[in-house]
């Protein structure tokens, strides 16, 4: 009966000491292994000088790159993604094969360089003919990813720069192991990827400080007023909607709330009969208004019996929903900082008209008559901002922006701008 | 010349002591090959590999233990790196073990001959096969073969049954027509 132990015995007793006589041909297979590896080992020391000569002359045609594409290489260090680790160590050696020679391949933003090689007549040992070999060290961000038949540097001549999407017509017929093939298609596929990736698009919302102004010394109230118009500090809010058209020059657009104010102060008001002024006030009163210290004969006739006040503040507000389009200029772009000029223009929709005038004793309120309800500005303003993520960004913008078509004729010679300082937080998607 | 020397020159990659290495042990090792392979050809490309492996690492041999106990371990390690990962039962397998087991058997002791017990194994499905000559015929624990498959120990004494039953099916198969005389 087979049981168990029965069947390891039998087993056991016959084959334990089991032995046989291999055929002479595999003595012969390891004898030749064994004097390939003998005389692989002579090699490397002379080689690995020409290697490093070698290596160095390389060094003299990479550093001094002038190239506009390799500006953000900077030697050995990588601060950005975009940017590379020139590597100076030889690459590692890899099996059966002479890698002694190595090459540095570099990836920049989305181009591959290849450094190719021609044989060297005087590498005896090499046994790959020469036409078409390609030593392909492909570099996918700081790693060396692979490393297949290299040869002798032929110093003339040793740059080839390869696009990603070139690399697969360059490299074919070539014989390659499936392990670079495969290399070549994935980074060939995070190539694809990295397109996509890209983030144009970036909203902001956006917040600001304007200071009121006019190109012109007068007042859109009254001549009467002209010395004493004061610009007022005023908010802007709202939301800026960027897109990224190249590597220079990106638009915006958005919508914000803007707000334009203006103070005449220390004003001796009277009432009149006849609407000097260019305010519809509310109480459908007449007043009018001069500056203290002005020339009274010159502009408005008033008696001294009508004056109710000699401490009037005159405000003026208004407020705009302001639609913008602008072109934004890259100037500079260094780590995560970025300077971009700003030139464009608004539309300006009139949404708010308040004018009041205050005194000790009464407030009155009304409406600008000579407001327009489109208005238009024209901008310029740079732009800095300070990007901390892939995704976010932070930035800060003073600009200048002089209205255009703020009244109507009737206003006295006076040319508004505002100058402001808006910041905002970006996100890019 | 003694076998320290004999090693010593091997470590200076001389020619005379590699070759005298390989004549003192390739009959044993092949012998072990062939134990675990599943035909000539495999066993020879085993045989090869582990030689060069000796050949290269036999500076790391620290003179602790038996020489040819040292050789012995780098040909099964070579043999289970190279049969480790086939996971496929054979179609054989499962035949054979649908058919009901005849226990009450009795065998007249046919000469059972040393070319069908080693074919009957080298049929074997690879891990079966490593298990069954890792345990039963050069005494590994269930323990060590669990380490060195990268499996565990119920997985091993599970297949090592298994694999006795197959090489059961086929003993009886082929004593039957002896009987049946």
């Amino acid at each position: 009966m087979l049981n168990k132990s029965n069947i390891d015995k039998l087993f056991i007793d016959k084959l334990k000491s089991f032995q046989a006589s291999p055929d002479e041909k595999v003595w012969r297979k390891i004898e030749r292994q064994l004097k390939k590896k003998k005389q692989k080992k002579g090699i490397p020391i002379w080689w690995s000088y020409s290697g490093i000569a070698a290596l160095l002359i390389l060094g003299f045609f990479l550093f001094p790159i002038s190239d506009n594409e390799f500006n953000e290489i900077e030697n050995n260090v990588v601060s950005s993604p975009k940017q590379l680790n020139i590597k100076k160590e030889l690459l590692e050696k890899k099996g059966n094969r002479n890698l002694n020679n190595a090459n540095k391949i570099y990836t920049a933003e989305k181009k591959i360089k290849v450094s190719s090689q021609k044989e060297n007549s005087s590498s005896k040992k090499m046994t790959h003919d020469s036409k078409n070999n390609f030593q392909i060290a492909l570099l996918e961000k700081n790693k060396i990813k692979q490393f297949i038949q290299p040869i002798a540097i032929h110093i003339e001549n040793t740059f080839n720069i390869i696009e990603p999407k070139k690399l697969k017509n360059k490299t074919k017929g070539l014989d390659f192991s499936k392990e670079v093939k495969d290399n070549i298609a994935m980074l060939l596929n995070e190539e694809k990827k990295n397109a996509k990736k890209k983030k144009n698009w970036s909203i902001s919302p956006l917040i600001g400080l304007l200071n009121s102004n006019s190109y012109t010394k007068s007042s859109p109230v009254s001549s009467s007023l002209s010395n004493s118009t004061k610009g007022d500090y005023t908010y802007s809010y709202g939301l800026q909607v960027s897109y990224q058209l190249n590597r220079k020059y990106s638009v915006q657009t958005g919508l914000h709330f803007q707000e334009i104010s203006y103070q005449n102060k220390n004003l001796i008001v009277a009432l009149s009969n006849i609407n000097s002024s260019n305010i519809n006030f509310d109480t459908r009163t007449n007043f009018d208004m001069i500056e203290l210290n002005s020339n009274v004969e010159t502009s408005v006739n008033i008696s001294a019996a009508n004056i109710v006040s000699r401490n009037g503040n005159l405000n003026q507000r208004y407020g705009y929903i302001e639609i913008p389009i602008e072109i934004k200029y890259n100037l500079i772009e260094k780590n995560s900082f970025k300077t971009e000029l700003i030139v464009g223009a608004s539309s300006l929709f009139l949404n708010e008209n308040e004018t009041t005038l205050e005194t000790e004793s009464f407030s009155s309120s009304g409406k600008m008559n000579n407001l327009n309800n489109i208005n238009f500005s024209a901008n310029l303003g740079v732009l800095f901002s300070y990007k901390f993520d892939k995704k976010w960004a932070l930035n800060f913008s003073p600009m200048l922006k002089s209205h255009l078509n703020t009244f109507n004729n009737n206003s006295n010679g006076f040319k508004p701008y505002s100058f402001g300082v808006y910041s905002g937080i970006n996100l890019n998607f | 010349m003694r076998l320290e020397e004999l090693i010593r020159d091997c470590c200076k990659n001389k020619k005379s002591a590699q070759s005298k290495v390989y004549q003192l042990y390739a009959d044993q090792l092949f012998g072990i090959c062939l134990k675990y392979s599943r035909n000539i050809p495999d066993a020879e490309d085993i045989l090869q590999d582990s030689f060069l492996i000796i050949f290269n690492k036999i500076n790391q041999f620290k003179h602790k233990g038996s020489f040819e106990g040292w050789l012995k371990r780098i040909v099964i390690n070579t043999a289970i790196t190279k049969y480790r990962e086939s996971k496929h039962l054979y179609f054989n397998e499962e035949i054979l073990l649908n058919k009901p087991s005849s226990e009450n058997l009795t065998i007249e002791t046919p000469e059972i001959g040393l070319d069908f017990l080693l074919s009957s194994i080298q049929k074997l499905p690879n891990r079966y096969r490593l298990i069954f000559n890792l345990y039963v015929l050069d005494n590994y624990s269930h323990r060590d073969i669990a380490k060195m498959l990268n499996i565990s120990e119920g997985t091993s004494k599970s297949n090592l049954s298994r694999a006795r039953k197959i090489l059961k099916k086929k003993i009886e198969n082929y004593s039957k027509p002896i009987e049946n005389k």
